[in-house]
């Protein structure tokens, strides 16, 4: 993929050669960052994710399962590079309504609580549908009253939450929850945990830049 | 040049930190307080210490070689010649689902559940062109200019009236997968390329025009595999329906 950019680049706008070595160093930067970092992850956060998710379920308290998922989805969105990548996008396209931290707290806290209710409908073994259209529901609810250009930010920040950090992390989390409950309910317990996940920074994206009200 | 570099260090380093210290504090908060868990201290600094560099390294760098390099591609195109990255941008997107790790976990995923009735191989190649249309699609947007509502609702009512078809598994799986081809790649090269191209198209706000091009990314393997999981169904169903003849 670096190859094909790094063509493009040269064939079509010329770089001098000092570009092009900034760009190279860019490029190793990059690829050996995120593979040392996603190394760095796993070797923190997957331990715990899966201890927390049998933990959770052995207490069998429903504020704790919704307390955890919340600081989890919260923390993990944080450490999601792709997030602040995105902002930073949006601070280049000169559309920002808010300060960068402002979009990625709100980004982070809905999927916080979007995670939380994903673990909950894991441990209570609700079905997966429903949830999700009234989630969307909600969406085109909020979407019919925001900005234009709302809209496509909000599913943007949606489709980066769920990104090399926040995957295996959540996987892990709701791995630990079904096997701790004697691994009833079938294997579609597990998948669609990303799916609810994801509607949460959604809304809360489109919240914020409803209550802004409009471009920058 | 060496300016630049240690000025964009500087602030991914600042970056990184408001990434790595919260996840840094809950660890350690965890560790204090469950005691299985000491043996894991040594990891948990050794994970927090790469994670740390390895982010700022991965954000200076996208910000010094990714970022630049999209905007200036998009650049080096003229009113008369922006077409070319419809083109460009479908190939882009099948290149970049193809390099995507997580897409090939999926497709080991996906054999493993159909007990090999699906291919792999099919699965990737239908990902790997969905993605590429769908960038090509969100170029065009740029250029052409409509809505992004156009393809995004119709694309999600396709998803709930596919979704009850699909083999159950399928669904699930589905869902997940949105999240595998909008990895680093199509964040910064890509949607550089369209916010820059918007920039340097009359008229256009790259803010509206450029952006949503990652939830259509989002989407399009969410399609495809629930389209597999339909055709996988009605494939068992058939089965069973022999089987009883």
């Amino acid at each position: 993929m670096a190859l094909c950019a790094g063509a493009l680049l040269v064939a079509l706008a010329s770089p001098g050669p000092e570009d092009l070595g900034t760009f190279a160093i860019g490029v190793l930067l990059t690829v050996i960052g995120l593979g040392v970092f996603l190394e760095g992850v796993r070797l923190v956060l997957l331990p715990i994710g899966e201890a927390l998710g049998a933990r959770v379920t052995g207490v069998g308290s429903l504020a704790l399962i919704l307390g955890v998922g919340v600081a989890i989805g919260t923390l993990v969105t944080l450490a999601e590079p792709d997030v602040r990548i995105l902002v930073g996008q949006i601070d280049r396209a000169d559309a920002l309504v808010a300060p960068r931290w402002a979009y990625v707290v709100v980004v982070a806290g809905g999927v916080g609580i979007s995670l939380a209710l994903a673990l909950l409908r894991s441990v209570l073994n609700l079905p997966l549908i429903p949830l999700m259209l009234a989630g969307y529901a909600v969406i085109g609810a909020l979407a019919a009253i925001a900005p234009l250009e709302a809209i496509a930010f909000a599913f943007d920040f949606g489709a980066v939450t769920t990104g090399p950090v926040s995957v295996p992390v959540l996987l892990a989390l709701n791995a630990g929850v079904v096997t701790t409950l004697g691994g009833q309910g079938d294997v579609s317990r597990t998948f669609g945990l990303l799916g609810i996940a994801s509607i949460g920074p959604v809304i809360a994206i489109l919240l914020l830049l409803i209550a802004t009200g409009g471009s920058g | 040049m060496i300016a630049t570099l240690i000025d964009t260090l500087g602030h991914a380093a600042v970056e990184a930190a408001t990434a790595v210290v919260p996840v840094a504090l809950v660890a350690f908060a965890f560790l204090a307080f469950d005691r299985r868990s000491r043996s894991r201290v040594r990891s948990s600094v050794i994970g927090i210490a790469f994670a740390y560099v390895g982010l700022t390294a991965f954000l200076a760098g996208v910000e010094l070689a990714f970022l630049p390099a999209g905007e200036r591609v998009a650049a080096s195109f003229d009113g008369a010649t922006m077409w070319l990255l419809v083109p460009i941008g479908f190939l882009l997107g099948a290149v970049a689902t193809i390099a995507e790790p997580a897409v090939r976990v999926m497709r080991v995923q996906v054999e493993r559940v159909s007990a090999g009735s699906i291919d792999g191989r099919l699965l990737l190649t239908a990902i790997a062109l969905g993605v590429g249309a769908v960038v090509a699609t969100a170029m065009l947007r740029v250029l052409v200019d409509f809505p992004l509502w156009w393809i995004l609702l119709p694309g999600y009512i396709l998803v709930f009236i596919l979704a009850p078809f699909a083999d159950r598994q399928f669904v699930g799986m589905a869902f997940d997968s949105g999240g595998i081809a909008t990895g680093p790649m199509a964040v910064t090269f890509i949607l550089s390329l369209a916010i820059g191209a918007a920039q340097n198209l009359p008229g256009r706000d790259p803010a509206t025009l450029a952006f949503g091009m990652i939830a259509l990314i989002a989407m399009a393997p969410i399609l495809t595999v629930l389209i597999l999981g339909v055709i996988y169904r009605r494939a068992a169903l058939t089965t069973q329906e022999e089987t009883f003849r």
